[in-house]
């Protein structure tokens, strides 16, 4: 089936090829007969490390309004260089999708993460920029973490007695709630009133993949911790913020309106059918600013069509099984380690 | 006795019974007889027969080979180790530190040989092998010169063997290279770096398309040895394939040559999944740095380019740059500073380096090999005598 976003994918791709001298010629290297593209597989896609290696603009520095940069834990940032129409698209579509999932009233947000992610302008990650991002849906925010990643119960407790009886949205990254608030109220047998609230989560399990759960278990201990049970999990990276995919009532990850996936075979990249483990390739429409918008992710899952799912939402799924390992390569380069 | 793991090593018990700067004399008769008993050892080992590396090896000891290599050097008898060596072996070709192990230990040196922190059966046959034969009676006075270790990164206690001994022998890397250097060593420490090299295969088009089609597959498996079955990232494997002859002759010789290749990536060879991402970001950081588009050939799953200008940047995963020449003296305006190693097809080494030698501008090529030997260890590597420049040669008048 044609993806409904690929007209849009079209016209982003010669946006780009026009606007950005070394995404057009990388394009026409990679693919140097240009043919009208027939599916998503045939729009030209950037490994999403490129933002890493590469400064990748499609406007005038005079017109960048923001740099937005993923995590730099391990070795190079990426650098997302964000315009005001494509800032604009970004809160936008991430109103809408979170919306449709969660209703339109702006609640009082409790962060699973620590004030100085959003306060400290040095360390500018992905979090910061998930955090920040989110918070336009909420009204209050409250930090659950002290700035040594320790859970302040107090604060916390009255955070939710300021707003009882407002349904209260949790967020926080999939490892940092396991570690610093599961493990913590676990260790102190304690349990919050959480029961009028609904949690997004996401991120992933980073340096925690060994300690991993899987969705059902995190949901139920979280159930068991807070008496929220309303978890969602999102799929989104900093390269395409706005259109995240969302979980739905049926426990499965959606593609918004304007976003899309495919999964490429891990050894040629060919285009793989529904259902078929591969790399994940992320397609999006609101990449004004720089050609982001069809992604080869280092993500490995399945697609599957919306039609597998009950839930009714017409997005494609997808499923992320986890991260590629790092690459093994023979030779005396690199020789000492 | 067995590989010394990173903690053992930092708590320094491995060096009961090591005679730290301890020398023998140059390829004493024991030191000749232990590679040689250790040929056979490895030569007959049934599990040794799964790594081809490791047989590799085991032929390099044999005693006529050693023999054939002390008589390369000149005054043998008065020759004499340095004392302890310690080797820095290159972290992903397994048998690398065997063969640096040799030159130290035949030279007369007692040996510290740093393994990679990666496990490679091969690497724990290989010491297990040596093991056996040193708890041998006739070979155990050699266990004093001999140590397997691995180490943290960055480990003082290495740092503290480099400074005292009285060699070192690294294996690239260059940042690997400038990090030894850097390090305090003894007034008359020997020193011995080998950087990041590059390589390239030439293809006389005419001598090649005179091959029969079972010798065009045979070379076509040699080519695959010296580049793909080390993801081309040996310093030896070929990056750049200069192509010499007429331009129709180059044209059939080329369709011919990766055609040959097809059926043996197709058979024995998956690129790494990650490397394979990487490739395009090699392709996006070459038409960053050269501002334009290039011309590129995906053809068989190699990555085929034609532009000279990617000359220096780094070729990798089964990526080439192809090169015409109409005469073989072209291919001087195209060598990079640190090519190391020319594999030839078609042509006779000799003849390629009586051309290129013979021109009042010497390249700064090193090896000079038929295809199939990119990888081919031997006593003079990059362009140093290691017999030689690990042992110190009394003067006597």
């Amino acid at each position: 089936m044609k993806s409904p976003i690929l007209e849009d994918l079209i016209t982003l791709t010669e946006h780009h090829r026009a606007a950005c001298k070394p995404y057009s010629n990388y394009c026409d290297t990679i693919n140097p007969i240009r043919k009208r593209p027939e599916s998503l597989a045939d729009i030209p896609f950037l490994p999403v490390r490129a933002f890493k290696d590469f400064d990748l603009l499609s406007v005038t520095d005079s017109e960048v309004f923001k740099i937005m940069m993923s995590s730099g834990t391990s070795g190079a940032r990426s650098r997302i260089y964000v315009d005001r129409e494509t800032a604009q698209l970004q809160t936008r579509t991430l109103t809408a999708i979170f919306g449709e999932t969660f209703g339109k009233i702006r609640s009082p947000m409790l962060v699973i993460d620590r004030a100085a992610t959003v306060n400290d302008r040095n360390h500018f990650s992905a979090r910061t920029a998930a955090v920040n991002g989110f918070s336009i849906m909420a009204h209050d925010r409250c930090f659950a973490l002290d700035d040594d990643m320790t859970l302040n119960l107090p604060r916390i407790i009255e955070f939710i007695e300021k707003h009882n009886g407002k349904r209260i949205f949790v967020f926080g990254f999939t490892f940092l709630i396991w570690q610093h608030f599961c493990n913590s109220l676990c260790a102190e047998n304690l349990k919050l009133p959480l029961e009028n609230s609904f949690l997004l989560h996401g991120g992933g399990w980073k340096k925690l993949e060994s300690e991993k759960v899987s969705n059902t278990q995190f949901k139920e201990t979280i159930t068991a911790l807070t008496g929220c049970n309303d978890i969602r999990n999102y799929y989104g990276m900093v390269e395409q913020t706005g259109t995240i995919f969302i979980e739905c009532t049926e426990g499965l990850l959606h593609a918004s309106a304007w976003s899309d996936v495919l999964a490429r075979d891990i050894q040629t990249h060919e285009p793989l059918p529904h259902g078929k483990v591969g790399l994940l390739e992320v397609f999006s429409t609101i990449q004004k600013s720089y050609p982001g918008h069809a992604l080869l992710t280092e993500d490995v899952g399945v697609t599957r069509d919306a039609s597998a799912c009950n839930c009714g939402h017409r997005g494609t799924i997808v499923e992320v099984h986890g991260r590629l390992p790092a690459a093994e390569v023979r030779g005396c380069s690199d020789a000492y380690n | 006795m067995p590989i010394i793991d990173a903690q053992n090593f930092e708590n320094g018990e491995w060096r009961e019974g090591f005679e730290f700067n301890a020398a023998a004399s140059f390829a004493d008769e024991i030191s000749v007889e232990f590679l040689n008993a250790l040929s056979r050892a490895i030569l007959t080992d049934k599990e040794a027969r799964l790594y081809p590396d490791l047989a590799t090896f085991g032929y390099f000891c044999r005693k006529a080979n050693i023999l054939r290599a002390v008589a390369d050097i000149p005054s043998s008898g008065s020759r004499f180790g340095w004392g302890t060596i310690v080797h820095i072996a290159p972290g992903n070709i397994p048998l690398n530190f065997a063969f640096s192990f040799v030159m130290g230990f035949l030279a007369g040196n007692s040996n510290i040989v740093r393994l990679p922190s990666r496990y490679f059966p091969q690497i724990a046959r290989c010491v297990a092998l040596i093991d056996q034969l040193i708890a041998n009676s006739s070979f155990a006075s050699l266990a004093k010169r001999l140590r397997f270790v691995q180490s943290d990164r960055d480990s003082s206690e290495l740092d503290g063997l480099v400074a005292a001994g009285a060699g070192v022998v690294v294996w690239g890397g260059d940042a690997t290279v400038k990090r030894f250097r850097a390090l305090p060593k003894a007034p008359r420490c020997v020193e011995v770096y080998f950087p990041d090299r590059v390589s390239s295969l030439l293809v006389d088009a005419a001598g090649y398309l005179a091959f029969s089609e079972d010798e065009s597959k045979l070379i076509a498996r040699r080519f695959f040895n010296d580049t793909f079955l080390v993801d081309q990232n040996a310093c030896s494997s070929p990056t750049t394939v200069f192509w010499l002859g007429e331009t129709d002759k180059i044209v059939r010789a080329q369709n011919l040559f990766w055609s040959r290749l097809a059926p043996i990536l197709n058979a024995d060879y998956a690129i790494d999944p990650m490397a394979r991402i990487n490739r395009h970001l090699d392709i996006f950081r070459d038409v960053v740095s050269l501002g334009r588009a290039l011309k590129l050939s995906t053809d068989y799953d190699v990555w085929r380019l034609e532009d000279p200008a990617v000359l220096g940047l780094p070729l990798r995963f089964g990526t080439f740059l192809e090169l015409s020449l109409t005469k073989l003296t072209q291919i001087l305006d195209y060598l990079r500073p640190n090519e190391q190693t020319i594999t030839t097809l078609g042509i006779a080494p000799e003849v390629v380096f009586k051309e290129l030698y013979a021109t009042g501008r010497p390249p700064g090529v090193d090896r000079i090999v038929p295809v199939g030997s990119a990888l081919e260890m031997s006593f003079n590597w990059d362009g140093k005598e290691l017999l030689s420049i690990l042992s110190r040669r009394v003067h006597i008048s």
